[in-house]
């Protein structure tokens, strides 16, 4: 009975042991860490895409710090399961791959270049939670070798760490200019513009950085709008001062007070009927003046080209400064 | 933006709201007017020509002669409807008047609706020289009914200089009495 009791002890030990030793394996297999697979295609080239796909990881790796798999260990590990990841850019495959390759984090990605316009969108999946934790998607016109800076962006998003500066300001300018490339900005400008001197004359113009003419379609108004005010306040005063005098009139039995009284209304009366007259002249000239003024500010607005210029000289002036202010600290150091 | 359509609105209510007065000179004693309407002088008028009351109050009416030359003495009789109205008290006006009082009397037959009201002047210097226009008397009318009661002067009414002679009244303006019920 011993001997048994003693055979059963150690086969308990026996599972125990091979249990621990699954569990060490399993875990020493899990870590793999973060699995980048290379961008996806759609009307670019595969050289570029291949550039492109090189500088995103080196990005993550480099300039992030992030430890990710090789590339080459990517792409043994998917030949034996004959699987191309250059073509996986939606949440499913990601998942799938990222479970082939037992990686604890995966980024897919794609850049689709759609008539002219460079659609970008990466995704951030963890295998575990089977989710995706963080997506990126931007989508831009402009020229292709803005995909370099937008492609170093998108790596920044997707591991919630801060845009260097210069990527930043890269990354406005390219948006700003791929709205103005598109037209979107001319519209929304003109609209703005148009929008806002529709509300306050003169705002418009102000709004394109036209304060000289905004001012003076704002001061002509206001000095218009105090002309109607005051002619206005001629009127309410000469119909009180109507019906005070008739009031006086009518109660009055002296034959020069009824004469002086009825003089006072007439002229009091015809005061009101000018007044009126004189405000609807200006509010009419008001009315015109603040719809040329809003047709002004429809003309004024910049064109698409105009509008480029200005990002660019916008842009350039923006780094001379940086430049300037990198010399000084350079300087002071 | 909410202050911007708040002043607009304001700005349209308040211009929208202008008018002109109504113009209007109803003072019977407005000679300018009583020309321009086609009233003859000199006249005979009540003033105020037209009252609203209520039954029970009293109204004080006076009897204005209007643009009238050397007037010395006159004859008012007035004609009312004695069912409606009653005359609390007749006073003497101001245009006769001077250094001294003028003659002033009256007499008022309550069952015919007839008052009768004479009045003269005594010293020389009242002599008018001159178009005047003033009251000649003043009565207190005490309204009994509700409706429209007219009071007006009769054929039997004269006005004379200082040498007798009839002065010409080429209008004599009934006065309008409304009367509404009290509450």
């Amino acid at each position: 009975m011993n001997k048994i009791e003693h055979i059963e002890g150690n086969l308990n030990l026996f599972h125990k042991s091979i249990l621990l030793i699954a569990f060490v394996l399993l875990s020493s297999i899990k870590s793999q860490g973060l699995a980048v697979l290379d961008i996806a295609p759609l009307d670019i080239s595969d050289e570029k895409i291949l550039t492109l796909s090189e500088q995103f990881r080196e990005v993550i790796s480099t300039k992030i710090g992030r430890e990710i798999m090789s590339a080459e260990s990517v792409q043994k590990i998917l030949e034996d399961d004959q699987v191309n990841n250059r073509w996986c850019a939606e949440e499913w495959c990601g998942k799938e791959i990222g479970g082939l390759l037992k990686a604890e984090e995966t980024i897919v990605s794609s850049i689709w270049k759609d008539d002219k316009i460079y659609r970008i969108k990466g995704l951030l999946i963890n295998i575990e939670s089977d989710s995706v934790t963080i997506s990126h998607e931007f989508d831009f016109a402009g020229e292709e070798e803005s995909l370099f800076n937008e492609v170093e962006y998108m790596a920044h998003v997707l591991l919630s760490t801060s845009q260097p500066p210069e990527i930043q300001r890269q990354h406005e300018y390219i948006d700003e200019k791929s709205l103005a490339l598109q037209g979107i900005t001319e519209k929304r400008m003109r609209l703005k513009a148009t929008l806002l001197s529709t509300v306050v004359p003169g705002l418009g113009q102000y709004y394109l950085k036209n304060k000289l003419t905004g001012g003076a379609w704002l001061s002509t108004q206001l000095i218009l709008g105090s002309f109607a005010l005051s002619e206005y306040l001629t009127w309410r005063d000469s119909y009180d001062d109507y019906y005070r005098y008739e009031d006086l009139y009518l109660t009055s039995t002296d034959v020069n007070d009824i004469d002086n009284y009825r003089n006072e209304m007439i002229k009091t009366y015809d005061l009101a009927k000018s007044s009126i007259k004189d405000r609807k002249k200006i509010t009419n000239i008001i009315s015109s003046l603040w719809i040329l003024n809003i047709l002004h500010a429809y003309l004024i607005s910049p064109s698409t080209d105009e509008i480029l210029n200005d990002i660019s000289i916008r842009f350039s002036h923006h780094h001379i400064k940086n430049e300037f202010q990198l010399r000084l600290i350079l300087a002071i150091n | 933006m909410q202050s911007i359509k708040f002043l607009t609105s304001f700005l349209l209510l308040l211009f929208g709201c202008e008018k002109l007065p109504v113009k209007s000179f109803d003072n019977p004693l407005d000679v300018v007017e009583s020309k321009l309407i086609g009233v003859s002088l000199p006249a005979l008028v009540f003033f105020p020509d037209s009252v609203s009351i209520k039954t029970g109050e009293t109204i004080s009416l006076g009897v204005y002669a209007m643009e009238v030359n050397e007037l010395s003495g006159a004859h008012i009789q007035i004609n009312y409807e004695r069912q409606k109205i009653n005359i609390s008290s007749v006073i003497s006006g101001e245009l006769l008047k001077s250094t001294t009082e003028p003659f002033f009397n009256y007499n008022n037959d309550t069952l015919a609706g007839i008052l009768d009201i004479y009045t003269t002047s005594y010293v020389l210097d009242s002599l008018q020289t001159g178009s005047k226009t003033g009251s000649l008397a003043n009565i207190e009318i005490r309204a009994n009914v509700p409706g429209k009661i007219i009071i007006q002067y009769t054929d039997s009414t004269e006005f004379v200089d200082q040498n007798d002679n009839p002065i010409i009244i080429k209008s004599k303006l009934p006065g309008v009495i409304d009367v509404s019920k009290s509450q």
